[in-house]
């Protein structure tokens, strides 16, 4: 689960596309990747489009939720843990 | 390394507890293998395979070769490989019996490769699960331990259910591993102090304090917990963390684990601080060294740091260090007292 925003403006999912183990794909496609994992000590990277402007800062605001495979809420046949966390940050474009 | 007295349970840690140093930007998991060896923080030495091994359970002959040659180098033991049983890897539906042992069962293979002498993980609680679990551990020539941590408890019915299961089976070779996280006597104050540090307010820190200690079963506890925190005014996300507090930290009284013993495989020394006079403020552990020495337990301890869920004021190297010195002196102690009173 990604809740992006940026400057203000939350990002459709769907505008998302995901950057993981040496591949690019939509956020949509990552549900059909349960074979692969995201390790631990890697970095994901999220791309969107957006016109760059002038501005040299942008504030990101990320809600991530991590559905946690092996904790399952309501018995074997319930659904996984939801791990949230919440990052807001000022970033400086390079 | 240096070594518990013969008959006594061992020391060792798991690298879980250095979850916080795993993120450093020059973290290699042979220098923290290195780094845990100097510190003497062994001999024995447990694993998460998905946290610490890429590609786990995938091992190339190469790269157990270098593990088992590092751990060597190092004298130090690999004990229990930490496994998980993802039963909700799939969104669509959940594992089926016979998708998850043969899950279970690469796990295990791979652990054995490694040299690990035990797999732990989460189980299915059904006889047809069991009965392949044991299959799959004779096989291997392992042991198998299911962790028994808090919310659960020795008389639990999820641990009342398993114990049936496995005495039906009868194999020697599936068991327990305790987790000192069950047998609490207060709530830590680490948490306490990162909680207060995050701006939650006082009186919903002393309300979730209250309420832990109330002699009350785990449903009234939340019932309780979220109205008053509710009339408090306090936020979804601090009663979710709050909601942790009484989830994690069990109050069964430590020696009560002395049913659970003959079915004992590996132990999981969970604490969550050490405090100036070098003892744990919120486990007993003088009462839980007692219960693992009377036992005759002589297998592994392995130190498990939690407080890198809530603060990363603390070194996890250090904080293992203090717990090893900790449970050395009461495992010194506990044998000198048992045998003063066999003496006598």
């Amino acid at each position: 689960m990604v809740d992006l925003t940026i400057d203000g403006d939350r990002v459709d999912p769907a505008e998302l596309t995901v950057e993981a183990n040496g591949v690019t794909l939509a956020f949509d496609e990552l549900q059909e990747r349960y074979d692969d994992w995201w390790f631990t000590t890697d970095a994901v990277t999220l791309h969107i489009r957006r016109s760059n402007g002038r501005r040299a800062e942008h504030r990101v605001e990320l809600d991530l939720g991590l559905r946690i495979p092996y904790l399952i809420v309501g018995g074997p046949d319930g659904e996984p843990l939801l791990a949230s966390s919440h990052t807001d940050k000022t970033l400086v474009c390079n | 390394m240096t070594q518990t007295p013969a008959g006594l349970p061992k020391l060792g840690i798991t690298l879980f507890s250095l979850t916080l140093e795993m993120r450093r930007s020059d973290y290699t998991l042979e220098g923290m293998i290195r780094r845990v060896a100097e510190l003497d923080l062994g001999p024995g030495l447990e694993v998460v395979g998905f946290q610490s091994l890429r590609g786990w359970p995938n091992v190339s002959d190469e790269f157990a070769t270098g593990f088992r040659g590092l751990l060597d180098e190092c004298e130090l033991v690999p004990t229990a490989m930490s496994m998980n049983l993802d039963l909700a890897r799939r969104r669509d539906r959940r594992m089926t019996e016979e998708e998850a042992l043969e899950y279970v069962e690469r796990q295990m293979e791979a652990g054995k490769k490694l040299g690990f002498p035990i797999g732990k993980s989460a189980i299915l609680s059904t006889p047809g699960f069991v009965e392949g679990l044991a299959r799959i551990a004779e096989r291997l020539e392992m042991r198998f331990g299911v962790e028994v941590h808090s919310p659960e408890s020795v008389d639990s019915p999820h641990v009342a259910h398993l114990r049936e299961l496995f005495d039906a089976v009868g194999s020697p070779l599936l068991g327990f591993v305790p987790d000192f996280s069950a047998s609490m006597h207060d709530v830590p104050p680490s948490l306490v102090r990162a909680h207060r540090e995050s701006g939650m307010s006082e009186e919903l820190i002393a309300l979730v304090s209250e309420v832990w200690h109330s002699d009350a079963t785990m449903p009234e506890k939340f019932g309780r917990f979220h109205e008053e925190a509710g009339k408090l005014g306090a936020s979804p996300g601090d009663v979710g963390k709050l909601n942790m507090v009484l989830t994690m930290h069990g109050s069964m009284d430590p020696r009560r684990w002395a049913e659970l013993m003959p079915q004992v495989v590996h132990v999981h020394g969970k604490f969550y601080g050490i405090d100036e006079s070098g003892n744990e403020p919120s486990i007993d552990h003088e009462a839980i060294m007692n219960v693992l020495v009377e036992s005759g337990y002589d297998g592994y301890i392995s130190s498990e740091w939690e407080g890198h869920a809530y603060t990363d004021a603390m070194s996890g190297y250090e904080v293992c260090r203090g717990h090893h010195d900790l449970c050395r002196r009461l495992l010194l102690q506990s044998a000198q007292t048992a045998g003063t009173s066999r003496a006598h």
